[in-house]
């Protein structure tokens, strides 16, 4: 048995030494683009994954924030860049809903699909001191008087809002009867919950662990097939009769057109960074879920996104074409 | 001068203000819990309201300010005002065509002996700045300075 | 506490740390680097050190870069940084007369002291005044964001009208690009670069930057010669004489400042025109302000430092950020394995401790360090005109491009630049127009957002103790002047 793995780690080895010393790809720097700011959560994955990059594949990785428009502008920027490998773009949730508003007319099929590296899904929240004790209350109060409530947890149109959306749809529960509070992100919408301004915010569980686990704030569920070990006291939406699952997702793309041989000289390296103790420490200590799909199951899945959030985004009023 | 451009610029924010409310006119209207409420136009349109009369104001006080003040005199200095946006204009051109050591090196070269600076001394301001501004933004702060399309590595 | 002190005068820390107060002053004094971009910058560098060692660096940078924004303001009219606005009033009027030395060393003092005012509140009554900061929400933030436009509107030189004029248009620009509520673009032209509005960073950078050059390079006969020909010299011993006599000033600009600071929505910006205003409201001899008054430099100092401990406050207390740069802190403790918020006074008392300490500390390393960036920034901006005005150009060019990587910001700074420059030849005050810029969005956004809440109803914004207070501080700003002097005349009846 250990003769054979032996052997298949030599054969594996060899292979992706042949197949390094005929692709010379990366001859130079790559340069990585990040939609989003500086210092924020993707960022941070971003320059995590440069550094990386940078050990595996020997040649810099220096990334670019090119942010604004939702993430348009970095979007955009990456996906019309030259199709060479040179230039990698980190992409967002965002990719599937901002053509749907009308920012932009880049969609998902501007990209080749290198890694998906996580994938986050929403939580349901309420401050501590509220009635409702678990989901089915909550709804229950939110269908005897919508109009008496307010959610929030990120911008109109933005990831969180469209998960509440779903959630209340497949909940039966019109949309439009409860307020979505605009915010700038989770973090100030966790201070209106706090400070008793909204009564429900529907942000990703690590974004609010801290208020958590201090016991400020309560969990009623999160939107996901499975619990998250992180909290496995917290319900998934399915186990209370609602077939709704949803989350924002990060992953690298490349633009349309790549050769082949280059994605997979990028998916090999990422792949091997992904498996390793390191990219799982920093996950943890992010509060990043990790979801790792290869380059296909990530374009099928972009491409499921597409038409997923299209709906929701109609029932929200979003949806600009 | 000061007379005529004060009344230019009271009647250009006139103007700015009335296309922003025409624009504003086309914005969706919000709506919350079924209820009409002030959306996207409402800010916009109540600035303009306010900047109407700001604007009325500049231009009827300048008409009453009888005759033109001897302002500033619009000589060579104008002309080198022109010059520093004309040259800011190619040098970002430049800057993307032949990334930004070389172009901040020639613009900054061209500015300096423009104003008179002795050749050896814009040398070596031209030299410390763009040695100085690669070392902090580039290295020190990791920020990509442009490339340009020729791909010259700083 | 002594142990605490004692911890951190470890090499481990205090070499980072002090290196962090050297890109402090390279960052504040630079038009187009901010302290929020100088801290993103650092943290990458951080993550390598142990967290009081990052949270040092952190603390330096901002403390650091938030000084060294009043030295180009004070002696070239220039902010280094948004919260140096004010700065540019009376300090850069007391370097017209001679004394840009003596307004930089009060400056330095001041916040140094406004620092450590911030950090002794951040220690004593974090819990309270984060409870209370919880209070505000979109109301409250409306008003605050007026309240704070009007005093620069109302305060900066020049007649009001035209302060009113400036900041009207300044919120008319911030409304550019893609509207948080709806997700609707607005005034953008299609343009992709503009839906995320027009940076504020950009058009400072063009209102005071380029504009001073475009004004400096029109007078040929200046050209060869320095614009700070007398600079006068340091005596710490007689700006600490100064400050003795101007004691409340530091004292209530500081509590000022901090209060502000705490507030989630509101940061250092805001803070150093409530408090300069307030401190020209209460005045004896409001006149002298904008005219080289020491208490016109010393107020908005010693608050935009003192903001800085404040915005801890809700940072420490509930995990939530109070500006930009805590925002980033607390993805940096993520970062380190530490659960920001009330845990942490639970779980890693220690490292409170430290950042205590640090936080103090940074204070009094503040005079040494800012001693040498005047010195450095002085011999540099005293070089004559014509090689100082292209160095700033340069810079105001990278610095543009730098904030998001885009050409277009640089063709932004240059718009901000003409238009500063001819506004300057009208009358019509910039700071009012770059503030409402920066503020333009909060008041817009917790307009709007208070609307949705209350279904359009109008109430909610007035019939609030906060608010009632708030509109009450605003009535004053704009009539308060004429009121103060009736009963001043009453009283000495």
């Amino acid at each position: 048995m250990r003769k054979m793995s032996r052997i298949l780690m030599f054969s594996f080895l060899f292979v992706f030494l042949a197949s390094a010393a005929f692709a010379a790809f990366p001859e130079r720097s790559v340069s990585v683009v990040c939609p989003w700011g500086a210092g924020g959560g993707t960022d941070r994955l971003t320059r995590f994954m440069a550094s990386q990059l940078e050990k595996e594949l020997g040649k810099p990785f220096p990334v670019t924030n090119k942010t604004g428009g939702n993430g348009a502008v970095g979007h955009s920027a990456g996906a019309f860049s030259k199709p060479d490998g040179y230039t990698i773009t980190m992409v967002t949730l965002e990719l599937a809903t901002m053509h749907w508003m009308g920012l932009t007319e880049l969609t998902y099929a501007d990209f080749d699909y290198v890694i998906q590296l996580n994938q986050d899904p929403a939580g349901v929240m309420v401050k501590a001191d509220a009635p409702w004790k678990n989901l089915g209350e909550l709804l229950e109060a939110v269908k005897a008087t919508p109009e008496k409530f307010k959610f929030s947890g990120t911008a109109a149109g933005g990831v969180w809002d469209l998960a509440r959306i779903g959630m209340l749809d497949k909940a039966g529960i019109p949309v439009n009867a409860v307020s979505w509070i605009p915010t700038t992100g989770a973090a100030p919408s966790i201070i209106e919950l706090l400070g008793g301004h909204v009564e429900v915010i529907t942000c990703s569980l690590p974004e609010a662990a801290s208020q958590i686990a201090a016991g400020e704030i309560r969990p009623l569920a999160i939107m996901a097939d499975i619990r998250d070990s992180a909290f496995p006291d917290v319900p998934t939406l399915k186990e209370s009769g609602i077939d709704w699952s949803a989350g924002t997702w990060r992953g690298f793309a490349v633009p349309k057109g790549t050769p082949a041989e280059v994605i997979d000289v990028l998916y090999n390296a990422m792949k091997k960074i992904t498996d390793s103790d390191e990219y799982k420490e920093f996950m943890g200590k992010n509060g990043f879920g990790v979801l790792v799909r290869g380059p296909k199951e990530f374009a099928e899945f972009a491409r499921q996104q597409d038409t997923d959030l299209k709906n929701v985004m109609e029932l929200g009023g979003y949806l600009k074409k | 001068m000061k007379k005529t451009l004060r009344i230019l610029f009271g009647v250009s924010l006139v103007l700015v203000s009335l296309w922003v409310i025409r624009t504003s006119s086309t914005f969706p209207e919000a709506v919350s819990a079924g209820k009409k409420i002030p959306g996207p136009a409402f800010f916009p349109v109540l600035l303009s309201v306010v900047l109407i009369p700001c604007g009325l104001h500049q231009a009827v006080s300048a008409l009453r300010s009888g005759t033109e003040a001897a302002g500033r005199r619009w000589g060579s200095g104008t002309v080198n005002g022109a010059i520093v946006i004309l040259s800011l204009v190619v040098y970002v051109q430049l800057m993307q065509w032949m990334g930004y050591a070389l172009s901040t090196f020639l613009f900054s070269m061209y500015l300096l002996l423009r104003l008179r600076v002795g050749v050896l001394k814009a040398l070596a301001v031209t030299i410390i700045t763009v040695v100085f501004i690669l070392l902090v933004f580039g290295r020190l702060f990791q920020i990509q300075l442009p490339l340009g399309e020729l791909g010259i590595p700083w | 506490m002594f142990e605490e002190i004692l911890a951190v005068f470890r090499p481990a820390i205090l070499f980072p740390w002090l290196l962090s107060m050297a890109f402090g002053v390279l960052i504040g004094g630079t038009p187009g680097l901010t302290a929020t971009m100088g801290v993103a910058l650092i943290i990458p560098v951080t993550y390598y050190m142990e967290p009081l060692a990052g949270m040092a660096m952190i603390l330096g940078v901002s403390f650091t870069s938030i000084f060294t924004g009043d030295i180009p303001a004070t002696l070239l009219r220039i902010p280094g940084t948004p919260a140096s606005g004010a700065a540019t009033l009376d300090g850069y009027e007391l370097t017209k007369q001679g004394r840009g030395m003596e307004a930089l060393s009060l400056d330095l003092l001041c916040s140094a002291i406004g620092g450590f005012i911030g950090i002794l509140l951040l220690m004593a009554v974090a819990p309270p005044l984060a409870k209370f900061a919880l209070k505000f929400t979109n109301f409250q933030y409306f008003w605050l964001g007026i309240f704070g436009l009007s005093m620069s509107a109302v305060l900066s030189a020049g007649r009001p009208i035209n302060g009113v004029l400036s900041a009207t248009l300044g919120l008319l620009v911030s409304t550019v690009g893609m509207d948080i509520t709806t997700g609707l673009p607005r005034f953008t032209g299609g343009n992709m670069e503009l839906l995320e509005g027009i940076g504020f960073i950009p058009a400072m950078v063009g209102l005071f930057g380029l504009s001073e050059v475009l004004k400096n390079v029109g007078d040929a006969k200046l050209l060869g010669k320095s614009s700070i020909p007398e600079f006068g010299r340091i005596s710490l011993l007689r700006t600490l004489k100064i400050i003795l006599r101007n004691k409340m000033t530091v004292l209530k600009a500081s509590l000022l400042g901090t209060c502000v600071g705490a507030l989630p929505g509101a940061g250092a910006d805001i803070a150093a025109w409530v408090a300069y205003g307030m401190e020209k409201k209460t005045s004896k001899n409001p006149e002298e302000f904008g005219k080289g008054s020491i208490k016109g430099v010393i107020a908005p100092t010693s608050a935009n430092n003192a903001a800085l401990g404040g915005t801890w406050i809700p940072a420490l207390v509930f995990g939530v950020p109070g500006d930009s740069i805590t925002a980033i802190v607390l993805g940096a403790m993520l970062m380190y394995g530490l659960r920001p918020g009330p845990l942490i006074f639970q779980e890693n008392l220690e490292l409170v401790h430290g950042i205590f300490a640090v936080g103090l500390i940074s204070q009094i390393l503040l005079i040494p360090v800012g001693l040498i960036g005047i010195r450095i920034f002085g011999k540099i901006l005293r070089m004559p005109r014509n090689i100082v005005m292209v160095i700033v150009l340069i810079f105001s060019v990278i610095g543009s491009y730098a904030i998001r990587n885009s050409f277009f910001d640089i063709y932004i700074m240059a718009a901000f630049g003409v238009a500063g420059f001819f506004f300057e030849y009208l009358d019509i005050p910039l700071p009012p127009l770059i503030l409402a810029i920066i503020l333009g969005p909060m008041i817009e956004d917790n307009l709007r957002v208070g609307l949705i809440k209350t279904h359009g109803g109008f109430g909610e914004f007035i019939f609030d103790p906060i608010c009632l207070t708030l509109i009450f501080l605003i009535l004053f700003v704009f009539f308060g002047g004429p009121v103060m002097k009736f009963f001043r005349r009453n009283k000495r009846k």
